[in-house]
């Protein structure tokens, strides 16, 4: 398998703070990886610094077949690439209905220009409705059909996170960065939520998955990295990862904590 | 009941929803059009300057209401637009209608070349930097005393003409009527384009880049772009309206484009509720207008004027026609 992302030597400094230290990592087409670590680790630094949300102090990001650089670009830049993400506390459109949401994602998958869109040329006429049916079709997929027409941050939490996973989808991303998406979800709602990126991954979608939760990242993973203090302390399959004695001592503290998180 | 049938009475409902707002449209339209005969002069000078107000307040909604940029020098655009028709007219004889395109272009352009400093920074900085401009205009436009006459006003703008069927050459001249429906067909076309646009993919952009800035960029939306592209529209709408009020006037003097007028505009955009285009043309004709309809309480006037607004927000902060928009839907099922 190829590689799709490559992560070399990052490092973002926050003024004295390291948040992240020398960060290497690759991701293959195709794979879920699973990112966890403690509070304060730097995960979400580490996806931002992909999405060019912020610049890293130094190192590189490479991405896709073609392994362009993505160091220096502005977040939309990214998001033509093919690098889709979610957030870890959501940030949906709060004027826009949630159907409304799913088809601003999918900004890049229309192209209908200035003239068109005021004047309502027949050609955007079509690329609405394309776009529309599309925005339907994920939304049914994440199981929000029944609520397109409301608005979004109306929609309980748990719904919230779904809404911003179809809204990333729209972009039809070749990777996916989802930022704890199981957080504040009830053991049903995660279950339903592993499914759902089970489903993702199954159509050939590649997954980062920041999780807090080792039972809920372990099972779904191909492979776990924890970061710690902004170092990846091991990478590997799930079962090696949960045994290594460094991440039992900086993500668990003991090894009772470790039979509790099981 | 079955999703199918619930979907299709929902379809009725929005279609007789549409009606009903097609008929009121209908009605507003020859209303407007029938205005002229029932009311007097007066009176229609007062609805054309709300008019060229609510062109303002459809312009700035553009920047303001859809991409949430705070925009407080929009009256800069207003006076570009105003001077750039009215020395074209008084130095280079052009009619207005040639002189109308290059005044909405050169505002537009202005406010696209505002937006590329302006718009590195954010929130309270924004809002100073397009104060500084619009004051920056104004006073230049005082200074510039051998091209705009300074102070003293540019005299002489040409009125349109126009040649109708029948009657020859038509000088528009200094009654109202004919710049009132001017202005009403000019405010009825930006509407509808705004309409048109904010359901668009760039209008939603729009929406998203004023929700959230960082969500919207994720999802591939070229933020900075979509904000110039904002602010040259809504400067190009300024450059109308300011066209059409240097026609109508024969003569401008900068004071006519000071601070109080930005602040006015935006008031208009506020009132109507951010991002709605009927809120943008309904606040300017009320803002507009009430100053005149409380004509009659003397010099308390304006305390009644400021204090109206103040319950009027008091009582539904997010204007008239604010908030969470209810559109019908097209259903994919």
């Amino acid at each position: 398998m190829s590689t799709l992302l490559e992560i070399e030597r990052l490092t973002r400094r926050f003024g004295g703070v390291i948040a992240l230290d020398d960060v290497t990592l690759s991701v293959a087409e195709g794979e879920l990886v699973g990112l966890i670590g403690p509070n304060g680790a730097g995960k979400t630094t580490l996806f931002n610094c992909v999405t060019g949300v912020l610049p890293p102090t130094s190192g590189g990001v490479r991405f896709g077949a073609q392994h362009a650089s993505l160091a220096g670009m502005a977040p939309h830049e990214v998001a033509q690439c093919g690098v889709a993400r979610t957030f870890q506390n959501n940030r949906l459109f709060a004027s826009l209905s949630v159907l409304e949401n799913v088809m601003a994602g999918a900004y890049l998958r229309t192209h209908a220009g200035l003239w068109s869109a005021a004047l309502r040329l027949p050609e955007a006429r079509r690329e609405e409705q394309w776009a529309r049916q599309r925005a339907a079709q994920l939304l049914e997929e994440v199981g929000l059909q029944e609520r397109m027409d409301e608005e979004a941050v109306s929609l309980p939490f748990g719904l919230q996170r779904r809404l911003e996973i179809a809204r990333a989808l729209a972009s039809e991303p070749s990777l996916m960065l989802l930022d704890e998406p199981g957080a504040g979800l009830n053991p049903t709602e995660k279950q339903q939520l592993l499914q759902l990126i089970g489903r993702l991954k199954g159509r050939g979608l590649t997954v980062i998955l920041i999780e807090h939760d080792m039972s809920v990242v372990m099972p779904v993973s191909d492979r776990v990295v924890v970061l710690d203090d902004g170092k990846v302390i091991a990478v590997g399959p799930p079962e090696a990862v949960k045994r290594d004695p460094r991440v039992i001592e900086a993500y668990l503290g003991s090894r009772s904590a470790s039979d509790a998180a099981r | 009941m079955t999703s199918a049938s619930s979907a299709n009475s929902k379809q009725q409902t929005a279609n007789s929803k549409s009606l009903l707002s097609a008929v009121c449209c209908v009605l507003c339209a020859i209303g407007a059009l029938g205005l002229p005969i029932v009311l007097n002069a007066y009176h229609i000078e007062v609805l054309t300057s709300a008019l060229i107000y609510a062109l303002l307040a459809l312009g700035l909604n553009l920047i303001v209401g859809f991409t949430g940029v705070l925009h407080l020098g929009y009256a800069a655009m207003f006076a570009i637009g105003a001077y750039a028709y009215g020395m074209l007219s008084v130095y280079g004889r052009w009619p207005f209608w040639l002189g109308v395109p290059p005044a909405m272009l050169i505002a537009g352009v202005s406010g696209v070349a505002l937006g590329i400093p302006a718009l590195r920074v954010r929130g309270d900085y924004l809002a100073i930097v397009t104060l500084g401009f619009g004051e920056i205009v104004r006073i230049a436009f005082t200074n510039l005393e051998q091209w705009t006459g300074g102070p003293n006003g540019l005299l002489g703008i040409g009125h349109p003409q126009l040649w109708l069927p029948g009657r020859g050459l038509f000088n528009f001249g200094v009654a109202s009527s004919p710049y009132y429906y001017l202005t009403l067909l000019c405010v009825l076309i930006v509407a509808g384009l705004s309409v048109r646009l904010s359901r668009s993919r760039l209008g939603r952009a729009w929406i998203a880049i004023r929700d959230d800035e960082l969500a919207a960029a994720c999802m591939g939306i070229p933020v900075l772009q979509l904000k110039l592209l904002a602010q040259g529209l809504g400067g190009a709408v300024a450059g109308l309206g300011g066209a059409i009020f240097a026609a109508k006037q024969g003569t401008i003097t900068p004071d006519s484009f000071d601070f109080i007028l930005s602040v006015m505009v935006l008031a208009m955009v506020v009132l109507g509720g951010l991002g709605s285009v009927r809120g943008a043309v309904l606040g300017a004709l009320v803002l507009g207008t009430l100053p005149e309809l409380l004509r009659g309480f003397d010099q308390y006037r304006m305390l009644l004027f400021g204090l109206s607004m103040i319950i009027v927000m008091r009582l539904r902060p997010q204007g008239f026609f604010g908030g969470f928009r209810h559109r019908r839907h097209v259903h994919a099922a």
